[in-house]
Formats: C-alpha cells, structure tokens, sequence
C-alpha cells in the first residue's frame, strides 16, 4: 500500500535560520492570507444573510459568482441585520471592507492567469516582460532524496500579488479582532489562566507526570539488545519520546475539553456575564494550560536530566554523545577527471550517501567547501569530527578500517585535478609553491620535527605544523583508519585558518547565484583498494565547539514546548466551537498529520513515483510496478485527473497543518549535537505565525457562538 | 430611550432553531417591555414561556432573532455594560473547585475593582450571605442552598444597578427564602433595579413592584402588581376586637343591602404559612427546648 501514500526519502539540509525569514513571511502571507480572504468572504455573506448565507455561497460555488447574487437577491439580507446588538456583535468596518477590495484587486490577475493557462493548456513563463513564476525545481530521480528547498522571498508576479492579497485580506480579517485586542486586560486574562491552573492542581494532574520515571524504572526492557556506544542514545530517546507524549498528550485533553466542559455545565455564563471579552476567555484558556504544562514540561525535564546524568553509562557512548558539539557545516561535492563525476552509487535504495572508490592511485575525491570557517584566536587546533560508510568490495584486512586522507587546503592554496598520465595524487596548482611546501617539510625533517605526522601533544612538531599550514593553507592527515559509521576525529592546525581569513575567496555560482567562495576545502581520499568509502553532507564538519549536554536538552525542550503551545493553540480554538471529544480528534488529526508533512507534501504535488492514490491503486489492482510508464488511456487519465484533484485538497490540508517535525531537536540531542540559539528563534517565530490564524478563528467562533443555546 | 429605563426590549424575538436551521420553538416573541431604576420587576409564567430566555437575551448569552434589547442604554451585546449588571443563574453554576473565598476573588477581578475594595467588600459579601464560617471549604462540599447564596455573593461582587435573579429561592429552605426576599428589598431601598423570575408566586407577590406574565413566548400581561392583583367588584372590611355571631352577619347584610350589594362571607383571616412557620421558628430560636403540646384532649389519653 505505500504508493498509495507516495514514497518519499527527504533531505530536509539544515533547519531553517534567520536568513530563512523573509521567505516564512512570505510564505506566512500567501497561506493565511488566502484563508483570510475565504474567510471575509464567508463572513461578509453570514452577516448579510445571516442563515441563508450558505444558501448564497452554495449557489455561488456551484453556478458562479452571477446565480450566486441572484439568489442573494432572492433570499434578501438578514432581517435581523439592522439591530445595533447584531452590528455590534459582528461588525463591517470600512476598513475590512476597503481591505477586501484591494486583496480582490490583488487576487484577481492570479484567477485570471490561471484561467488563461487553463484555457491555452500551458504555463506562462512571462506576462508583461516580467516572470510569472520562480524557477521550477528539478524533478527529483526515483530512489533519490528529494530536497527541502528553504523558503525564500520571490518577487515573480504570481507569488508577489499573492503574497500582496494575503497581506490585506489579512489586514482586513483582523481588523475588528485587533480593535477588540486592545480592550484585553492583563488581570482578567491572568485571572481566567489561574482558573484553568488551579482546577488541573486541585484534580491531582501532577501525579500523572511520574510516569516520565518509568523508562529509568524499565531500563532494562528496552535497552536490551543496543550496542553500549548507543546507551546514551536510546536513554534519550526513550526519555525524551515518554516526556513528548506526556506533555501533548495531558495539554490536549486539558484543553481540548476546558471550554466545552464549561459551557455544557454553565459556569461560563457566571463568566461572559461579567465584563469579559469573549477573547479573553480563549486566551486565559490557552494561558493558564501552557503554563501549567510549561511548569510540568521544566519539571519533567529537570528529572530526566537528573536521572540521565546518574545513569551508568558506557564511556564511549557518553564522549560520543554526551555533548553538545557546535559544527561549521560545508557543502559536499565529489571530484575526479571526470568532470561529471558525482559520487558512484553502489546499489543501496536510499541513496542518501555517496560513495568514492578506495585505491592509493584513485583521483575520486569527496570535497566539502567551508565558505564559513571556525575563529582561530585563542587555540592551536580545530578538531574535525566525520562519520563515513564504508562499502567493502572485499573482505579487506580483518578488523581494520579503511584508511583515509584528508587533506584541507585554503583558498589561497588551489588544487588541480590530475591529469591521466599522472597517478591519482591531485597537484597544487602552483607547482613552484608546492616545491617550496616539501623544502620546508623537508628541512623541518632534518631537524628531527616531522610536521606531517605531528599531533597537538608533539608541541614542536605540532607548532612546525601550524606554522607551515599558516605560510601555504595546506595540511595533509594520510592514511587515518577509519571504522564503518564510528564518529572519529582529527585535529587541524589553527594556523589553516588564519590563512584562510587572508584574502577573499572567488565568489562561486550557487543555483544560478553569486555566493562567497569557500574559504577552505576539504578533500577526502580512501586509500585501501576494494573498499567504498561512502559519505553524504553532514558526515564532516569542523568543531567549533562544545556546550554542556543538559543546555542542549533545555534547548530540545524548547522545541517541544513550541508543539505544546501548538496543541493547546489548536485545541481551545476547536474547543470554542466543537465539543471536547470532536476537539481532540482534530487537535490530533492537525499534530499526526504534522508529523508526516513530508508525505503531504508529496501528495500535494502529485509528484510519487508511481502517481498519486488514484493511479497507485490502479497499479496495485493490475499489478504494474510504480516506475512503469502509465498508460495513455481514457480510464488513465481520468485517474490522473482525480490525483490532481486530491492533491489540490491536500495543498489545502498542508496549509493548516504545522511542520511539527521542525520543532523536534530529538536528533540533535541524541547525537550529540547543538541546537542553535537562531533555530530556536526561528520555531518560535513560526509558532507564533502558526498561532495567529488560529486565535482569529477562534475569535470569530467564539464571538459568534450562544453559549447558552 | 429614556434616562430612567435600566431595562428596554423593542420586538425582541428568539426563535431556537436545529442544525439546519429549521425552526424549532418561537421562545420569544416580539416581546416590548421597559423596567424603571429602583424598581423590582418579576417575570412571571409557567416553564417555557420564555422567561429565562429574556433574561439571557439581555445578558448577551443567546443573540435576538430579530429586535433588539438594551441594558442601561446599551446594546445588550456590548460587553462593557456588564460593569454594572448583577447575575444569579437558576442554578448556581460556579466552580465547585474553588473556596467561597476564591469564588469571590475571581469574579471580583473580572470587574474593574481596587484590589483592596474587592477583598474588603468579598469580605463582607460572605458575612452577608452567612458563610464566613465556610468560606474556606470547596463549593463542591455546599449544600444547594449553599451554593446559592455564594451564587448570591458572587453576582453583588460588582455592587451592580441591576440585579438580575433567576429563580433566587430555588433550593432555598423557608428561612434562606424570607432572608433572599429582605435582601431583594433592601437592594430596592439602596436604589438598585431588580429584575427577577421565578414560579414562586407568592416570592414575586411579596417583593414586585411590577410583573409581566409571559406565556408560550408572548407577553400576556404587563403592570403593578398591586393593580393586578386588585378585585374592583369586591369590597374587603377588617375589625379588631369584634366576636362572629350571626346578629353580626345579620346586621352586615342589612348594610350592604342598603347600598346595593351583597355580603359574601364573614370569618378570621389566616396568616400565610410561611409566616407561621417563622414565627414558629423564631419562637423555638428564643425558648430552646420548646417542643410541640398535643391538644388537651390527646394528653389525657381519650
């Protein structure tokens, strides 16, 4: 059944950072804008027609926008409309009403153009001179990963008047929401989150979250079986899944059936009855849970650091995992005489790692460029951590790796590729200068210093070394035995990159942009014949730094407490209209199809192999494999014309469903690895836009609803 | 509107309709009505006649169908309004979690109070409704009686213009009964408007200057409740001191012969029996140990 649910193996690169914000808003506008502007038009005929709107808008929707208006005519505006509790209560503001005239403006050319594309069966690539769209993306080959391409502000014609759309139509639905806003009190809000806070307390809630001590009670259950080197792994893992499910579970029951609890036995109208804006109740709601199950999350989170840090580890495990390590990231390529040459792939199915061929004459190289490189000041050394595959044609030595060269040059040092009469040991590009380089190792040789293989314990050697790596922008680590998947390190003179900081680097051609060049290079060489040395863009990085593992788990918790204010968000907004059990449901439906946005995403642009449900199924009932082509029939494409259909429904779901996967740091703690104060700013800042459309729904729901009907 | 009417509804009309909008029930129907400042109105009718309904229309809980109400010059549907407005649910709908003390701090910040003026007068509030003694066990552990005199608290916590009371005596025993109907008066005296409804009869005789009676959504009659109540054809003569004896009876006739009517009856007047049982009450209060004396008869054992 997977066709059915589109194969997928993503490469989501690095979380998303500052530089990516411009492009959230953007992305922000165009999503909640067009909901915003549904919304205004559902609102605008619920306060004309009041009831019958639904009559209008199905005439509309089914007959155009003509019949629509005819049966609006029909059926006249809402004879209630006149009364000042009703326009009170659902205002039009000339301010809405301009801003859904200029979204209309902004919107309108879109409609057009896509009715023109309908109509000539073909994309418009320019209009007026200027381009419609931005580059298409390259279809992703079968097996291949597909790429997450990090939102970035467009100014192509579409995206930019949808994005100017959504700004108004936004503008325009938040305007009576922003003007009630202002009339929130703190101490009102405060009053109604103490309430939600004290009823959890006073039920006894607190004892539910000891069960985060069960994984160290049952250590032993699910940690059988692990290699010692992942026991820190897995004791993260586990704690950090229990904690999760604990915290989201109790917040969205909490609030899921907070305000339908309060209506079906009444005690709200002890409180709507009182000065209280409907909002403030919402609000009050979606405090009072966040911080009571902020404090359980502190809590939960202490004790596990606690129990992490009192757990008998193994040694190795904890060096390997037990940190926080600060990576400088470069960009992966692969290199030989072939000038297409792009890493060999060696049959595996997810084709995640590329490999180079292991032999001392072999030209492959894995390359990475650092156009970022760590400060020097202050140290001798950088160290550089990689983990590497290794791909056995045969048997090999028995226990031994494979051995490796890794050799870093500047930009000051440029390398050639060699040519075939040459064996596979790459140049220097300036031949003179590397004669100059071997002089000086040799006479450091004569002196009895050996800078090639010297260590940062060998003060004179290593002292020879960073000296020398400061003067050429080379350093050369030969023959280092590498283990299959083990994190393993080597030290780089600081010298390197003080020279890499002398000078600017030619700036490189990145997707058809200028970037800055890389300032040092990395280049990867496996020297035992027969094996494969495979290795994909996070396999190596410098280390910058190291910060405390129990930061990085506070860090983890962030994120989760992003997904908290997510799932309380979600739950009271449906709570104001739904009743507890059908807000839960969809609290949970909105978090479980956060957790596979990736699929959604697939599905939303009918791009599986083997098409989408409808011809999936197809295939599955003739028993055709996925990458055969499909059939020119009739009966196809109709199948084809339903999976386009879906994926329009689905574009529509993925737009109100959070990527929940973005706020998930469970890999980076586990692994070791720093969670960076810039991705955390960036998950509360698409908490916060994810928030928003939520809370305004909310807002009208809330507003619209008789609580005591 | 004028500067005294606390209460205006113009052709409020309520109409419950199901999920597809189709029309269940006319709960109300174009319903005019105006209450004075310092006045206490009853809305009086059997259950589903639409008395709590109006109530809930003026308090914003259920929107009009069609007209309009308006609270001291406001829509009903503006919030601020509630500043001045005093609430008691039928049944006391509070949070059962929390302490009377509690209970009163957390409506008391919902209004725009002093935090000093909100502790001082939930202070006396619980004194007044007789529960200092309780004011730290849970609303959960009250009695229904209980439950609405805190309810009672909780809607003065404000020190509202307008009361509004749904059935106030409901789960009152005849003590709490007499003391909620003191209180409603006393509101009047210190110039409070009170609208209230109840099935109780007798509670709406005792203490409305003014009621409405609502039947089936429609308002069938509106007035003083001393006119109402008033029978112009009948003509009612009390004496002191004077013993029953058919010379009496016989005398009174020729009387009202003489000026054309006609004597119907002649006996003692008997007391309410809440007025009874009070007094018993009061009298056990001040001579504990009293106990009922069967008559003479019963004592001798014939």
């Amino acid at each position: 059944m997977t066709p059915l649910f589109g194969i997928l193996q993503l490469d989501r690169g690095e979380p998303l950072g500052f530089g990516n914000a411009l492009g959230l808003v953007q992305a922000w506008l165009q999503d909640a804008g067009g909901f915003a502007f549904a919304g205004l038009v559902l609102y605008f005929l619920y306060v004309y027609f009041g009831r019958r709107a639904g009559a209008v808008l199905a005439a509309g929707l089914a007959a155009g926008p003509v019949v629509g208006a005819v049966v609006a005519g029909a059926v006249g505006p809402d004879p209630n409309r006149a009364s000042e509790s009703n326009r009170l209560r659902m205002p039009v503001t000339t301010w809405m009403v301009a801003m859904f005239g200029l979204a209309l403006v902004s919107y309108t050319p879109v409609l057009a153009l896509v009715g023109l594309e309908w109509w000539t069966e073909r994309p418009r690539e320019f209009l007026f001179g200027m381009p419609v769209d931005p580059p298409p993306l390259p279809p992703p080959s079968p097996g291949s990963p597909v790429k997450v391409e990090p939102p970035v502000w467009h100014w192509e014609l579409r995206p930019a008047l949808l994005t100017l759309g959504g700004l108004f139509a936004v503008l325009g639905i938040g305007h009576p929401f922003a003007r009630d806003l202002l009339k929130v009190k703190g101490r009102r809000v405060w009053a109604l989150a103490k309430l939600g806070f004290k009823e959890a307390l006073r039920s006894r809630l607190y004892w539910v979250f000891l069960i985060v001590l069960l994984p160290f009670l049952f250590r032993n259950v699910w940690s059988a079986g692990s290699r010692p080197v992942d026991e820190f792994r897995n004791l993260v893992g586990v704690t950090t899944l229990v904690e999760t499910v604990l915290v989201l579970a109790v917040a969205a029951i909490l609030a899921a059936f907070s305000l339908p609890t309060d209506i079906k036995n009444q005690t709200i109208h002890t409180v709507v009855t009182k000065p209280v804006e409907r909002f403030e109740v919402i609000l009050g709601r979606f405090l009072g849970y966040t911080a009571l199950m902020t404090l359980a999350l502190a809590g939960m989170t202490a004790a596990s650091l606690v129990f992490i840090n009192a757990a008998n580890i193994d040694e190795k495990a904890l060096q390997e995992t037990a940190t926080a390590r600060m990576p400088v990231r470069g960009a992966l390529g692969f290199q030989s005489r072939r000038a297409e040459f792009e890493g060999t792939n060696v049959g595996r199915e997810f084709e995640y790692r590329k490999y180079i061929s292991g032999h001392p004459d072999s030209p492959q190289r894995g390359v990475w460029r650092f156009a970022d490189v760590p400060p020097p000041a202050g140290r001798d050394f950088v160290p550089v951590e990689f983990t590497f595959d290794i791909y056995k044609l045969t048997k090999g030595e028995e226990n031994k790796g494979a051995a490796v060269t890794l050799r870093f040059v500047t930009h000051n040092c440029p390398q050639q590729v060699p040519r075939p009469d040459q064996k596979g040991e790459w140049p220097w590009a300036d031949p003179a200068r590397e004669r100059e380089y071997r002089a000086e190792v040799d006479a450091y040789r004569a002196r009895g210093v050996n800078p090639e293989a010297a260590t940062p314990a060998d003060k004179a050697g290593w002292e020879a070394a960073g000296a020398l790596a400061e003067k050429y922008g080379f350093y050369e680590v030969r023959g280092k035995e590498v283990l299959d998947y083990t994190v393993m390190g080597v030290d780089v003179p600081a010298g390197l990159f003080k020279n890499a900081r002398q000078g600017d680097p030619p700036a490189a051609e990145r997707d058809g942009k200028k970037a800055p060049g890389p300032r040092v290079l990395v280049y990867v060489k496996c020297e035992s014949p027969g094996q494969m040395l495979g290795m994909a863009e996070p396999d190596l990085y410098f280390l910058e730094g190291a910060q405390p593992f129990g930061l990085n788990l506070v860090k983890w918790a962030v994120g989760l407490w992003c997904k908290l204010c997510i799932v309380v968000g979600v739950a009271v907004a449906c709570s104001t209209y739904l009743s507890g059990v059908l807000s839960l449901l969809m609290t949970l439906l909105v978090y479980v199809l956060g957790n596979v946005t990736d699929h959604l995403n697939d599905l939303a642009l009918n791009r599986s192999v083997g098409g989408g449900p409808f011809e999936s199924l197809s295939r599955l009932v003739r028993t055709e494999t996925p990458t055969a082509p499909a059939a020119e029939t009739g009966g196809a494409k109709v199948l084809q014309a339903f999976d386009r259909t879906w994926a329009w429904v689905v574009r529509r779901i993925q737009n109100v469903v959070p990527d929940v996967e973005s706020f998930t740091w469970t890999n980076f703690v586990s692994e070791g690895f720093n969670v960076s104060g810039e991705y955390l700013a960036v998950n509360l800042l698409v908490t916060a836009g994810y928030l928003i459309p939520w809370f305004v729904l909310a807002y009208y729901l809330f507003k619209a609803r008789e609580v005591a009907s | 509107m004028a500067a005294d009417y606390v209460v205006e509804t113009r052709s409020l009309t309520k109409v419950y309709r199901d999920f597809w909008g189709r029309k269940k029930k006319t709960a109300l129907n174009a319903l005019d009505l105006t209450i004075h400042k310092g006045e206490i109105f009853g809305l009086l009718g059997p259950n589903g006649s639409g008395k709590t309904t109006t109530i809930k229309l003026l308090l914003g809980l259920l929107f009009p169908t069609a007209g309009d109400a308006f609270v001291f010059g406001e829509p009903a549907a503006k919030v601020e309004k509630n500043e001045k407005i005093g609430y008691l649910p039928e049944e006391s709908y509070l949070y059962r979690f929390l302490n009377a003390e509690e209970t009163l701090d957390f409506y008391g910040r919902l209004f725009d109070i002093p935090a000093d003026v909100r502790r001082k007068r939930a202070g006396e509030l619980i004194e007044m409704v007789g529960l200092g003694a309780d004011k730290k066990r849970i609303l959960r552990e009250y009695s229904k009686g209980m439950r609405q005199r805190i309810g009672l608290a909780q809607a003065l916590i404000n020190d509202p213009g307008l009361v509004i009371l749904d059935e106030p005596t409901s789960g009152l025993d005849p003590l709490g009964t007499r003391w909620m109907k003191d209180l409603i008066l006393d509101l009047r005296s210190k110039g409070k408007t009170v609208l209230m409804c109840s099935h109780r009869l007798d509670d709406v005789q005792d203490v409305c200057d003014r009621i409405a009676i609502l039947y089936n959504g429609d308002l069938q009659t509106l007035g003083k409740v001393s006119n109402l109540l008033e029978d112009a054809n009948r003509l009612e003569l009390r004496a002191r001191d004077v013993k029953e004896s058919p010379e009496l009876k016989a005398d009174l006739e020729a009387v009202f012969r003489k000026y054309g009517g006609r004597l119907e009856a002649v006996g003692h007047p008997t007391t309410t029996l809440e007025d009874l049982f009070l007094r018993i009450v009061e009298e056990s209060k001040a001579r504990p140990g009293r106990r009922y004396q069967p008559p003479a008869e019963a004592a001798a054992g014939r």
